[in-house]
């Protein structure tokens, strides 16, 4: 160490400031330390006495001018004195002055062009011409085990670099993902603090297997970018076709998602902070009825009731509450006191910050990236919350010409607090629809407001209440670890061996208090304390062979092999009986009562061994070809076919570079390209493939005992599920890249889908994980990049992707028969059918309400005017299970978004427009509040419900609960769910060169942004873009059963670096 | 330097691409095959298993406040639920093969079917148990796999026969057998080899007992003797022959309990009058029911549901004979709690007192069959055996009777003796999931209204729907039929 200061000092490269910290360093060396570097501390007196003063000699003034490419003079560029923290910018003439002594190099560094390294010699006025940043076409890409240059690309990948990402003032990765990349869609179904999302790519290929892209993050196979902190993020890209997914052969088939963090560079040491505050509120509202209409609906329900139970009121069931005898509630002329609006007492302002500081730089061997942040969000509903640190440290060496080594470590911790959960239950979300209005949350003498103080209510809590005394705390300890070596054999062949690991442990701990009717009171209280482990580590190695065969050929091969195993164990426990609401979960035992079934434990693993080669050819720089191909092996499959080949090819044809398209300006990029490939899947858990003995717990009097049986059916052919792919897609630039052009269409056949198919009962088991079935999904993808102006100072551009997707299930099970892959409300909501799209939803035909003058009609289905009317579709005079149909799909027709981004002087904007057309949704709350008027509260909808006087309604006429009344999954539920969202607008500002001098700052940015301004739809719930069933599988979406409601946030931060 | 570590890399990389011998081997430590048990304990853990599914006759299903017993009781048209029971459907007979509780029940059935077949099976491989252990051990198999197929056959007649348990995707479409082979091949069969162990008569943890043996021998024979089988005389015999010994251990193992709510206290479970039932605990499995048969909404107990799942018509509580001590206040029914009215009278069988004033945890089992279940057996089957009642046969009758405050009967005829005992089968097991099978077997279902027996085809139910052949039998669960090709669908559906 202090060797390696004083050979910095000596050769003059380090500033005085460095040079007395490495003094201090030395004089603080401990006392044994002292006698050992004795010699060494006067040789460093001596040194740097002799230094200073050449030092000062060879001191000299600087000055120049930065022009671009096209000879303007560039004001803001950043000038360091390599292996310095010392610098300056540019002035608004391109013109910068500065000291520095002889030898020295300067780094000129802009946003967008290359750097430029300039020794300063004896020159004393440098000019320094920048030269913009590989273009798009030149951009580097990021692919399975190397990186190419898009130019290169035969096959289809998006990408997107990590300033993107952290334009969305938004803490989560995924999330920022949305819009960015055409066939990437990316649902953000929950809106409560730290929620994750869900990201399908090219539609949804698969059943029971899983149908979320693989995440490769850093090349960590299996990471969870939920968790990564967006600041750490370079780059993001997608795989998208098989040609470029097929390196990961057999976990590709729903897409892969490569992510780069940041690593410092060498020469260019900077401190960043970036942070952004931001506040949000609810964006909309969903009507409810007010206290006196409640009241109004409550005696016309009771006023109904003999109608439609003539008998059940004979015998005395439907007798009304009088308000005069409830003074709490009412006053003595039975007015309501209170007019509580549960949304606003629920949902209200919610503060965010987010902090990131990153030291990136490194010598000429050595760089190194230290980073941290911190994010505290708070959500808009009561108590929710999200508080994540993360930080990483990455170092990369040169250590010997031919070898290079590095590794990162990452780590995040978060916390999140959820009080929206238990979904389907009377929860918050929940109660705030349903609260009645003329509640107050406490009483004057401090009570809780409840539903059940009113009789024949389903007498659930205030949502406020609930909100208080029920969470979930998420607690997540993630560390990502990775360690490289590089090895150049020769000049063409390189070795890289890596070793990874994942450690994730997470901690859950609920408490759900002891008086909350219908969640805990039962129980007098539940506490459970739940914990995760996964361990991961894989281990890849790879030969990459780089040749060029005179000017025209230039091949690359890769080859390579790994291992890789996952295995997690976890634990749960759950009490109730709690003596006291003191304790919480923190005390599980305060619980008296610990039901066997609340004691779980589990362990599983799996591995994968893989063997992988790649090669490119180029044929003079136009004619490229791409092969792949993966053997892989996987724990999860049968004896007999734990094995299976993925190959791929891929071919471009750069077109523009052909000599009879030299003439042509307008053109300056055409390259045609196609792939085809096959990608497989193998996520459906671990050890399906064979018959298993399974234990169970059996109640006998004298308590439980273990039972043991056969628990799984089994299937010993099991084998990979694979997806065939071709994609044929052109590449187009015009008039100098100001307007660009990538189109790409595909068709993907899923063939021996792995499905849970359903097995008779009679066997005793429901099903068995089969390959049978196929699924195909077709679509196009177009991305548009235009330069519309460019003018001066001013610049305005474009970017628009636009995606299509048709799916459509070819083959399913043995018999081909029809498969209800839930959830269930009320019927089933999804239907699996050949020739049908994943996610067609499945209900009855609601034709509107009975009429008076059809009541003889009416009659022979048992019903009345003012019931529901549904179509009779096989007209046997019953409305039953055969009366449903496909009555709507839950994925869009089509996506679109569009960013116009303008720039003057130092001023950007730039608004985005997400369109999501031809969806559905299942708006499922107007089963609990539209349909059962006394039971809890109503939406306002049920003022326009059937009465005599108003018979074409879509609503059955009110009545009290308990007489018959008809609440299906129906085409009344069923919403157009399209939508225009202003997605995201941002005004920014970099401070002008002049102050940034002044302050010594290499780029200081100011911005302003709003995310979801505004949303044109349809749909009367919250938010189109909802899925409240996120835990009943993977295929529903669009089924809003009682959302987190959805915010609408402003923000505004500050990005600088040193 | 630089070449050794070439060497040294490249052998590294050869190696590796030689795979690695049992990396790809599951191993999971929380499941096992069947060769790898063979303590006397994992014997008797098989054993154990076949239990897990007596609990699909009170089993929450459907929709809120649905449970599989209210499938039984609606059909009877003595009840009724609230809306999303869909106990309208049944009551309006507008079911259909997709309709609440059906699935579960086929479901449920042959899932405690093949966990029976897996021990029959695995249990004589243990070497670890003597031939008496293994025996018993069989009979309580045979016993419970009788017990589900007998559920099975009443239900949906003839259904797939799986004496074994299916082992390879080739074999699992089964076609339906008829209702009288099940009997004789497997129901009858497993019975009278169970009858042959020497289990105790009464076993307190709730344990396949020669009682329960002998009890469902006894309503197997008398339900084999009536409809569908018709299997006559011979079969009312070796049902009374059955019963008999049960009632013969009238006041020594098993006894009438002296007052009704002596069923409804939890001290009482599995004891005297109780011959087998489903257990339950106040910790790891309270009874649904409790808060099932609770008046909607009614705030009159601890639970926060009070879901009025299972309700009584009225025109069936006011059939009973107003003297009969059973329709008394909080008998077998309550209409008033702790001052409040109720709005109608609600079944008190499960009326768990604890559970509802203070901890919304019920404990009480739910009977499967209990000696007043067999004594009205016993006096229908040997009446039907012997030509007339005979003496035990009526003091049978006159017990229930005297225990109702009703007044004795005298010898009668044989009909008219069969109605009293179908009477006091309405009225002491109502609501006990058995009424509906006596219907199916009988084909007579006692008017509400008439207070006499109508055909069962025809017959016309409170809610104005008329009984037709379809009801017989209920249909196969839809799900099934899509799957297995060899099914086909009871007439009807």
């Amino acid at each position: 160490m202090k060797k390696m200061l004083l050979r910095l000092f000596s050769k003059g490269r380090k500033l005085l400031g460095i040079s007395s910290m490495a003094l201090i360093s030395v004089l603080t060396l401990s006392p044994q330390d002292w006698a050992v570097a004795s010699n060494d501390r006067n040789r460093t007196f001596e040194v740097s006495e002799e230094l200073m003063s050449t030092f000062n000699s060879l001191r000299k003034d600087v000055s120049g001018t930065v022009l671009d490419q096209n000879g303007v003079p560039m004001p803001g560029v950043s000038i360091l004195v390599q292996g310095s923290t010392t610098g300056t910018v540019t002035d608004l003439d391109g013109k910068f002055t500065m000291t520095v002594q002889a030898g020295a190099s300067l780094v000129f560094s802009f946003i967008g062009y290359e750097n430029q390294i300039v020794l300063v010699g004896d020159q004393s006025v440098l000019t320094v011409n920048m030269r913009e940043d590989a273009t798009a076409l030149d951009e580097v890409v990021v692919i399975g085990y190397g990186t190419v240059k898009k130019s290169d690309l035969t096959g289809s990948v998006g990408s997107v670099r990590g300033d993107k990402l952290i334009d969305r003032s938004q803490p989560n990765a995924v999330k920022s993902l949305q819009g960015r990349i055409a066939g990437v869609e990316v649902l953000n179904n929950q809106n409560s603090p730290g929620a994750s999302s869900r990201i399908r790519i090219r539609g949804v290929n698969s059943i029971n297997s899983g149908v979320n892209p693989l995440f490769v993050i850093d090349g960590i196979i299996g990471a969870d970018l939920n968790m990564i902190n967006p600041s750490d993020i370079e780059s993001v890209e997608v795989l998208k076709d098989a040609s470029s997914a097929a390196i990961y052969g057999a976990r590709g088939a729903n897409g892969v998602i490569m992510v780069t963090t940041k690593r410092g560079q060498k020469n260019q040491n900077q401190v960043l902070y970036d942070n952004f505050v931001s506040v949000s509120n609810r964006a909309s509202t969903v009507p409810r009825l007010n206290a006196q209409e409640f009241m109004d609906v409550y005696n016309t329900a009771y006023d109904n009731a003999e109608k439609y139970d003539p008998s059940g009121f004979a015998q005395g069931r439907y007798v009304r509450a009088n308000p005069v005898n409830y003074p709490d509630l009412f006053d003595s002329n039975g007015r309501p006191i209170y007019d509580t609006d549960w949304e606003d007492e629920v949902y209200g302002t919610a503060w965010a910050q987010n902090h990131n500081i990153a030291f990136r730089g490194g010598s000429n061997t050595t760089s190194y990236n230290v980073s941290l942040g911190y994010t505290n969000e708070d959500g808009i509903m009561m108590n929710s919350g999200f508080e994540r640190f993360t930080g990483k440290i990455a170092l990369d060496s040169e250590i010997k010409p031919w070898l290079t080594v590095g590794g990162s470590i990452l780590g995040t911790r978060s916390d999140r607090r959820v009080v929206d959960d238990a979904n389907g239950a009377l929860n918050v979300a929940r109660m705030v629809a349903e609260a009645l209005p003329f509640l107050p949350v406490r009483y004057p003498d401090g009570r809780w407001g409840a539903n059940a103080d009113w009789p024949g209510t389903e007498g659930a809590e205030n949502p406020v209440r609930i909100a208080q005394n029920r969470y979930t705390d998420v607690n997540l300890n993630q560390m990502y670890a990775d360690f490289y070596l590089n090895f150049k054999i020769t000049k063409d062949l390189e070795f890289k061996t890596t070793f990874s690991s994942i450690f994730d442990s997470q901690k859950n701990n609920f408490y759900s208090s002891r008086t909350l009717r219908l969640l805990s009171a039962d129980q007098r209280g539940i506490a459970t304390v739940s914990t995760n482990q996964r361990i991961y580590w894989q281990n890849e190695n790879f030969i990459n062979w780089n040749k060029s065969i005179g000017d025209r050929h230039r091949i690359n091969g890769m080859l390579g092999f790994s291992w890789l195993k996952d295995s997690f164990e976890n634990l749960s426990v759950r009490s109730e009986g709690f003596i006291d609401d003191f304790f919480e979960w923190r005390n599980i035992r305060a619980g008296n009562i610990i039901p066997i079934g609340g004691i779980n434990g589990n362990v599983g693993a799996f591995a994968l061994n893989s063997y992988f080669t790649r090669w490119n050819y180029s044929l003079d720089n136009k004619y490229l070809l791409t092969v792949t191909g993966r053997y892989d092996g996987s724990s999860r499959f049968g004896g007999n076919n734990k094995f299976a080949f993925f190959p791929s090819v891929g071919i471009a044809w750069r077109a523009s570079e052909e000599g009879f398209m030299q003439g042509v300006d307008a053109i300056n990029n055409l390259k045609i390209r196609a792939s085809a490939g096959s990608t497989g899947n193998q996520e459906i858990g671990n050890f399906n493939s064979l018959q298993f003995l399974g234990t169970f717990n059996v109640l006998k009097a004298a308590g439980n005992e273990i039972g043991v049986s056969q628990t799984s059916f089994g299937n010993p052919d099991l084998k990979w599920e694979s997806t065939d792919q071709v994609d044929f897609g052109v590449e187009m630039g015009f008039f100098n890249g100001r307007l660009m052009l990538e189109t790409d269409l595909y068709y993907k056949r899923t063939k021996n889908l792995l499905l849970n198919a359903p097995l008779p009962f009679s066997t005793g088991f429901g099903s068995v994980l089969q390959n049978i079935g196929s699924v195909e999904n077709m679509g196009i993808e177009v991305t548009l990049n235009s330069v519309n102006i460019e003018k001066g100072d001013f610049t305005w551009n474009t970017d628009l992707n636009w995606s299509s997707n048709r799916n459509k299930i070819l083959q399913l099970g043995a018999n081909d028969g029809d498969i209800f892959p839930g959830p269930w409300f009320l019927g089933q909501t999804n239907i699996l059918r050949v020739g049908e799209p994943i996610g067609s939803i499945w209900g009855r035909v609601r034709t509107g309400t009975w009429n008076l003058d059809e009541a003889g009609e009416a009659a022979e289905y048992r019903l009345r005017p003012g019931d529901i009317r549904w179509e009779d579709l096989d007209n046997n005079g019953l409305i039953n299970a055969n009366d449903s149909k496909i009555i709507g799909r839950m994925y869009p027709k089509w996506v679109g978004n569009i960013t116009n981004t303008f720039t003057y002087k130092n001023f950007d904007f730039s608004v985005e427009f997400r369109v999501v057309y031809g969806q559905d949704v299942i708006n499922a709350t107007k089963h609990s509040v539209e349909d059962r008027q006394t039971l809890a509260n109503s939406y306002a909808t049920v003022l326009d419900a059937w009465t005599p006087q108003n018979q074409n309604s879509m609503i059955a006429e009110v009545r009290a609960w308990g007489t018959p009344y008809l609440t299906n999954m129906d085409t009344h539920w069923v919403e157009d769910g399209s939508f225009v969202r202003l997605q995201n607008l941002m005004l920014g500002y970099n401070l002008p060169a002049p102050i940034l001098m002044r302050y010594k700052i290499t780029r200081a940015r100011i911005f302003f942004s709003g995310q979801n301004l505004f949303v044109l739809s349809p749909y009367t719930g919250y938010d189109p873009e909802v899925n409240t069933f996120e835990g009943a599988g993977q295929l529903p979406q669009g089924l809003d059963f009682f959302p987190f409601a959805r915010p609408r946030t402003f923000s505004a931060g500050i990005n600088l670096a040193f | 330097m630089k070449k050794q570590l070439i060497y040294i890399v490249l052998f590294l990389f050869s190696a590796g691409l030689i795979s690695c011998e049992g990396f790809l081997d599951e191993n999971p430590a929380t499941l096992t095959t069947q060769a790898e048990l063979s303590s006397p304990q994992a014997a008797r853990a098989l054993v154990t298993s076949i239990y897990a599914n007596v609990n699909v006759v009170v089993t929450g299903s459907g929709g809120w406040g649905g449970n599989t017993l209210s499938l039984l009781e609606f059909m009877t048209g003595k009840a009724d639920g609230v809306a999303q029971t869909e106990g309208f459907r049944f009551n309006q007979l507008t079911y259909d093969s997709q309709s609440f509780y059906i699935d579960t029940y086929w479901s449920q059935l042959y899932q405690g079917i093949l966990r029976c077949n897996v021990a029959l099976e695995q249990l004589p491989r243990y070497s670890a148990l003597n031939q008496q252990e293994l025996t018993d051990y069989l009979a309580e198999v045979r016993t419970m796999r009788a017990f589900y197929y007998f559920y099975l056959v009443r239900m949906y007649g003839d259904v797939p026969k799986i004496s074994e348990p299916v082992k390879t995707l080739a074999e699992v479409n089964s076609p339906r057998s008829p209702v009288k082979e099940i009997y004789d091949d497997i129901i009858i069969p497993d019975l009278l080899s169970a009858e042959s162990s020497n289990l105790a008569w009464r076993r307190p943890n709730g344990e396949v007992s020669k009682g329960f043996i002998k009890s469902l021998l006894a309503d197997v024979y008398l339900t084999y003797a009536g409809n569908p089988v018709n299997a006559g005389q011979a079969a009312y015999v070796e049902s009374a022959k059955r019963s008999k010994e049960v009632v013969d251990l009238k006041g020594s193992t098993f006894d009438l309990f002296n007052e009704y709510t002596d069923m409804i206290i939890p001290a009482n479970k599995n004891s005297r009058e109780f011959i087998f039932q489903v257990q339950f605990d106040k910790i790891n499995r309270n009874n649904p029911l409790t808060p099932v048969c609770l008046p909607t909404f009614a705030g009159i107990s601890a639970y926060s549901n009070e879901f009025g799942g299972l309700v009584p018509r009225f025109e069936f509580v006011n059939s009973f004979d107003p003297a009969d001590k059973r329709v008394q206040e909080k008998q077998f029914f309550i209409s008033e709690y702790k001052g409040k009215q109720l709005g109608g009278k609600y079944i008190y069988k499960w009326f768990d007192k604890t559970a509802i004033d203070q901890d919304a945890r019920a404990e009480l089992n739910f009977t499967i069959y209990r000696l007043a279940d067999v004594m009205l057996m016993y006096a229908e089957a040997s009446n039907r055996a012997g030509g007339g009642p005979n003496a035990l046969a009526i003091q049978s009758v006159n017990d229930i009777r005297e225990r109702a405050d009703l007044a004795p009967i005298i010898s009668m005829s044989v009909d008219a003796f069969e109605e009293e005992v179908w009477n006091q089968r309405y009225f002491e097991l109502c609501f006990e999931g058995k009424l509906w099978f006596d219907m199916l077997r009988t084909r007579k279902v006692r008017n509400d209204i008439t207070k006499v027996y109508d055909n069962f085809v025809g017959h016309r139910n409170v809610f104005n729907s008329t009984f037709a052949e379809r009801q017989l039998r209920f249909p196969i669960p839809l799900r099934e039929i899509d799957v297995n090709a060899e099914l086909t669908q009871n007439a009807g559906f």
